[in-house]
């Protein structure tokens, strides 16, 4: 009886301690995310041109954003550079990561090297990615050209102006991704690996075995935020291509800010957020689901 | 002491080379932006580009820093990144720990509610939180930057992951000691977590460093203005005009800060520290 | 006051959207500052420059956004100071400039949405009807006829005043404007035996002289800019005899066979002929003709870019050409605005009408600006000085006698940049050789402007 008295006190305890400590957070998370975000919800139900008030309208963007051909091409495209920079930033920053945690000279110099082109503003470094997408003297038909193949025209066309965002998204963002798998890979207990070179494991079965399954909530963390950060890149479309040719290089963010602030349709703005919202969330409970299976819990074990 | 074996040489010959590969590759697009931010205007647009300034312009930085008042953004930018930094490692931590160890009622439905409103386009949520800002006076002020920044459902997921991957061993232990799970957040958990904190502050760091769009939108006065809204002070109507080599400088400069935090935060990355706690 | 505010914005960006009544009480908040008449009374001794409305004594901010660029501002810096030091010297001034264009456009509609306005802002031709359609900018009419500028409005370019109509009211007070010429490097063009183009010549002349100034891919004889960027090509299309649409903007011009012409003849330049530089050229580089690439290229007029191009080569100007339809110039400028939930907009006015009637001002802005001013009488501030006076002799002519007479104003619809984005994703296909043929793109954008003008102008008659 009063066992049971002692764990119901830690219980209660517990659950007060939770609130506490997520508090100060709360706070600011309610009034500066969450309010903003119901505001914008209900501006999916009305019409808006940011002058006069909003006025209701039901369904009517919802019913619209069906019948919107641009949505669904703009949906593909920003699916297609998703697709295209997610798989290829995990597995580079991964392995960039396993590289770079390894005990060798100039460590840190290799480190702050792939961090560079993160940290960078883009409005500068655009204008260096432009020079090296040039079709006609840049470096990248340059070295094809080498190799005997006849460069794309990248940015100048429909088909490669994607590709060409892509590579550049991959280059800004595998430091990123990099950093946090390294910060992921020291917490994992020196032991298991040294158990393990006792049992004779080579280095591929310690990645497999245990660097693997021992980093997977940042793995997972990693492909959720940068699935997140892909579905919602703007800036390199906005300075790289202006979302051309033809549309080629327009996402959904990009359509949602042109509605937004140059078409002043601010309510049908906010319902195509809501829409890319509610497929990015359907993806990330998904992720979420399987991460039950991959993702291995220190704590629960 | 073992001697290293071959296997484990070749594996570091390999990592070698394929880490110096790679670097040129990563590295070419920023060693250009830096020599340019030392060629005159017009040799930035010579046709074809030439790689190497004919002169280096040390002037372009001199030129850059004068014709704005670029120490005032910089003093502003340190302010606003500083207390957003110390900020978030405050809250997204405390908030990170409760996600990933405590047990409390609506917790699985609180804390994915913070991953949704990540995924929330920035775009429709500004016209909103302005109104917000206003009604709290807060335009034209650092504060409109920073009070939003000290709180991040990305940094509070961040550190959620990570300490979900700290061994529950030593806690336990130290609960049956009858420790407040404050003593065990701060004697425990923050030490273990230092290369995370590292992270988070590097990037929380960086992103507020770099922030544009919502100081672009908040700040009014030139002397409130912070070092990316001052760069594309120099950005005309005609492109033409815009004087390249200046904003490349002003670039260049902006982001050795960031670098120098980078390489200090490199001491944060040591293993062991896990290890060490826990035989301690 | 600061919390009541904040429910009431609160209610009309959520709430309202649902409670109907609520949504009126909130709609009729807004129009009692929208229909506000605004008092003109005299009730302290006016001045040449200010008209006694506002007490001189007045404190308070003024906010003034710009895009303005670093070294461009200074000169508007000087005027407002002065303005402000000798008539309302307890004003505190704010200035936000050095915003780049884009970016100011993203945060004009943000700060008249959210309800904190400057006083008076910068205002382009190509997005002035967008605000004025929907009542965001104070109609300028009830103030330029109290307190008329010297010369209104009969002195001052007519296109330009024009460009800032809407409804037949004054929204923006021009300041400048540039015009288009061609720009000719002579070190290529004294190689073949020709005269310089004058304002006779046809596009089938330019095109005759192009192509002797084209050598392969490192040097082409003309560039007339990219047919993707609807307004400044505007008179390519009218002296074809095309045009965007009619006037009523009930029906789509792109299924006219000149409209079709035009834009054949444009592509024709780059992918058929080749004398024009294809984008990959002139991607990433603004100023191609600076770089030596192009022997004839369009620009606009100002002495700016003489600047650019130092002592690289010699080069003059001449007029752009004419078409079967006659000669049109394209013509582009900006003006100055008052927002309509200004909170000092009489201060604006008089600071406006300062700023582009003063005459000594005027000598600021054009000869520290880059274009000339809007006034006519002051055009000679505009023209290039001292040693590029000499390079670009015909100046005044090409830029400023011919302008008057064949400018054309470019009709920028009050949706024009939700049309824009159609034309541009479908004339894109042309500039950038995906499709050859102008009959079938413009037939395309022929049917998505009809679409267009249909659910954008049709359903609300």
């Amino acid at each position: 009886m009063k066992l049971m008295h002692f764990r119901l006190k830690n219980v209660q305890k517990e659950k007060i301690a939770g609130y506490g400590f997520l508090s100060p957070n709360l706070i600011g998370f309610i009034i500066f995310s969450l309010i903003p975000i119901i505001a914008s919800i209900f501006l999916t139900f009305s019409r808006w041109n940011l002058a006069s008030s909003p006025e209701f309208v039901g369904l009517q963007n919802f019913s619209n954003l069906l019948k919107d051909e641009l949505f669904w091409r703009y949906l593909w495209n920003t699916f297609y550079y998703a697709i295209g920079t997610i798989p290829l930033t995990v597995i580079l920053a991964f392995f960039l990561a396993y590289l770079l945690n390894r005990k060798i000279r100039g460590v840190v110099f290799f480190r702050t090297l792939y961090f560079l082109p993160s940290v960078t503003l883009l409005v500068a470094i655009a204008i260096v990615w432009s020079w090296l997408y040039n079709a006609d003297f840049g470096l990248f038909n340059f070295f094809l050209g080498k190799l005997g193949i006849t460069g794309p025209r990248w940015l100048q066309s429909k088909t490669w102006a994607m590709p060409a965002i892509i590579i550049m998204g991959i280059w800004k963002g595998v430091g990123y991704s990099m950093l946090i798998f390294l910060a992921g890979l020291q917490t994992i207990p020196e032991q298991y690996y040294e158990a393990a070179e006792i049992d004779g494991a080579n280095w591929w079965h310690r990645i497999i075995h245990i660097t693997i399954p021992l980093i997977s909530p940042t793995t997972f963390f990693v492909i959720v935020t940068t699935t997140i950060g892909s579905i919602q890149g703007f800036d390199q479309f906005y300075i790289m291509t202006r979302g051309g040719p033809s549309g080629a290089t327009t996402t959904l963010v990009y359509y949602i800010f042109q509605n937004a602030f140059e078409w002043f349709k601010m309510g049908y703005a906010a319902t195509v957020a809501m829409m890319l919202f509610v497929i990015v969330l359907a993806l990330t409970l998904l992720q979420w689901r399987l991460s039950n299976k991959w993702v291995f819990d220190m704590g629960v074990n | 002491m073992l001697k290293k074996s071959t296997s484990k040489r070749l594996v570091d010959y390999l990592s070698y080379i394929l880490l110096i590969l790679t670097g040129i590759v990563v590295i070419l697009p920023f060693v250009w932006m830096i020599l340019s931010s030392f060629k005159t205007a017009g040799e930035i647009w010579t046709f074809p580009p030439v790689f190497m300034p004919k002169k280096f312009q040390w002037s372009n930085y001199v030129e850059a820093w004068k014709a704005l008042p670029f120490d005032r953004f910089f003093i502003n930018s340190l302010l606003v990144t500083i207390f957003v930094t110390v900020g978030q490692l405050f809250t997204c931590s405390l908030g990170g720990y409760a996600f990933a160890r405590l047990r409390f009622p609506g917790k699985d439905k609180l804390f994915l509610m913070y991953l949704a409103t990540m995924m929330i386009p920035f775009p429709v949520l500004m016209i909103p939180l302005f109104i917000i800002m206003q009604s709290f006076g807060w335009i034209d002020t650092l504060k409109s930057i920073i009070v939003p920044g000290l709180f991040s459902a990305w940094g509070t997921f961040l550190m959620r992951q990570f300490m979900m991957g700290i061994p529950r061993t030593l806690e336990d232990a130290a609960k049956i000691d009858g420790c407040s799970y404050w003593r065990l957040y701060w004697k425990i958990i923050v030490p273990l977590c230092k290369p995370v904190f590292a992270t988070l502050g590097i990037f929380t760091f960086m992103g507020t460093w770099n922030q544009f769009f919502w100081p672009l939108i908040m700040i009014n006065t030139i002397s409130n203005k912070t070092l990316p809204l001052g760069l594309v002070m120099f950005q005309t109507r005609i492109a033409a005009e815009t004087p390249w080599h200046l904003i490349m400088a002003a670039s260049c400069a902006t982001v050795l800060p960031i670098i120098i935090l980078f390489i200090i935060g490199q001491k944060y990355y040591v293993k062991g520290i896990v290890t060490s706690g826990l035989k301690g | 006051m600061i919390r009541r505010d904040f429910l009431k914005r609160l209610g009309q960006l959520g709430l309202g959207a649902y409670g109907m009544s609520f949504l009126r009480f909130c709609e009729k908040a807004s129009k009692s500052i929208s229909n506000e008449i605004l008092p003109f009374d005299v009730k302290f001794p006016a001045t040449d420059w200010t008209m006694g409305i506002v007490d001189p004594q007045i404190s308070g901010t003024f906010k003034i956004m710009s895009w303005e660029s670093a070294f461009q501002f200074e000169k508007w810096n000087l005027i407002i100071n002065e303005f402000f030091r000798t008539y309302y010297p307890n004003i505190k001034v704010q200035l936000d400039w050095g915003i780049s264009f884009a970016n100011y456009n993203t945060k004009l509609p943000v700060l008249l949405a959210g309800g904190s306005p400057p006083d008076m802002i910068w205002m382009h031709d190509t997005r002035a009807k967008s605000f004025a359609a929907i009542d965001l900018l104070q109609e300028l009419d009830p103030f330029l006829e109290f307190f008329k500028p010297d010369g209104w409005p009969d002195e001052y370019y007519p296109t330009q005043v024009e460009s800032f109509k809407y409804s037949n009211k004054q929204y923006a007070f021009p300041y400048d404007y540039a015009t288009g010429g061609l720009y000719i490097n002579l070190d290529m063009y004294e190689k073949i035996d020709e005269e310089l183009p004058t304002e006779d010549w046809t596009f089938d002349d330019l095109l005759r002289v192009g192509k002797k100034l084209t050598k392969g891919d490192r040097q082409f004889g003309l560039n007339l800019g990219s047919e993707a960027s609807a307004g400044n090509q505007y008179w390519i299309l009218r002296s074809f005899g095309g045009d965007w649409f009619n006037e009523n903007l009930t029906e789509s011009k792109f299924n006219l066979p000149e409209t079709i012409e035009a834009y054949q003849w444009m592509t024709d330049l780059r992918w058929k002929h080749k004398v024009a530089p294809v984008p990959e050229i002139t991607q990433g580089r603004p100023q191609p003709f600076v770089d030596g690439v192009v022997a004839i290229n369009a620009d606009l007029g100002a002495p700016a870019f003489g600047d650019l191009l130092e002592d690289k080569f010699n080069w003059t100007i001449a007029p752009s050409p004419k078409g079967p339809k006659g000669r049109f110039q394209f013509i582009g400028g900006s003006a100055l605005s008052i927002p309509l939930k200004a909170t000092h907009k009489h201060i604006a006015y008089e600071l406006i009408r300062y700023i582009l009637s003063k005459p000594e001002n005027l000598e600021i802005i054009g000869k520290k600006g880059r274009m000339f001013v809007s006034r006519m009488s002051a055009y000679e501030y505009g023209l290039p000085q001292g040693r590029l006076a000499q390079k670009m002799k015909n100046y005044k002519k090409v830029f400023y006698d011919l302008a008057r007479r064949d400018g054309v104003v470019v009709p920028y619809i009050s949706k024009y940049q939700e049309w824009d984005d159609i034309y541009r994703r479908n004339m894109e296909m042309l500039y950038f050789g995906e499709e050859l043929s102008a009959k079938k793109v413009c037939l395309k954008l022929h049917d998505a402007t009809n679409r267009f003008l249909e659910r954008t102008y049709l359903k609300k008659v």
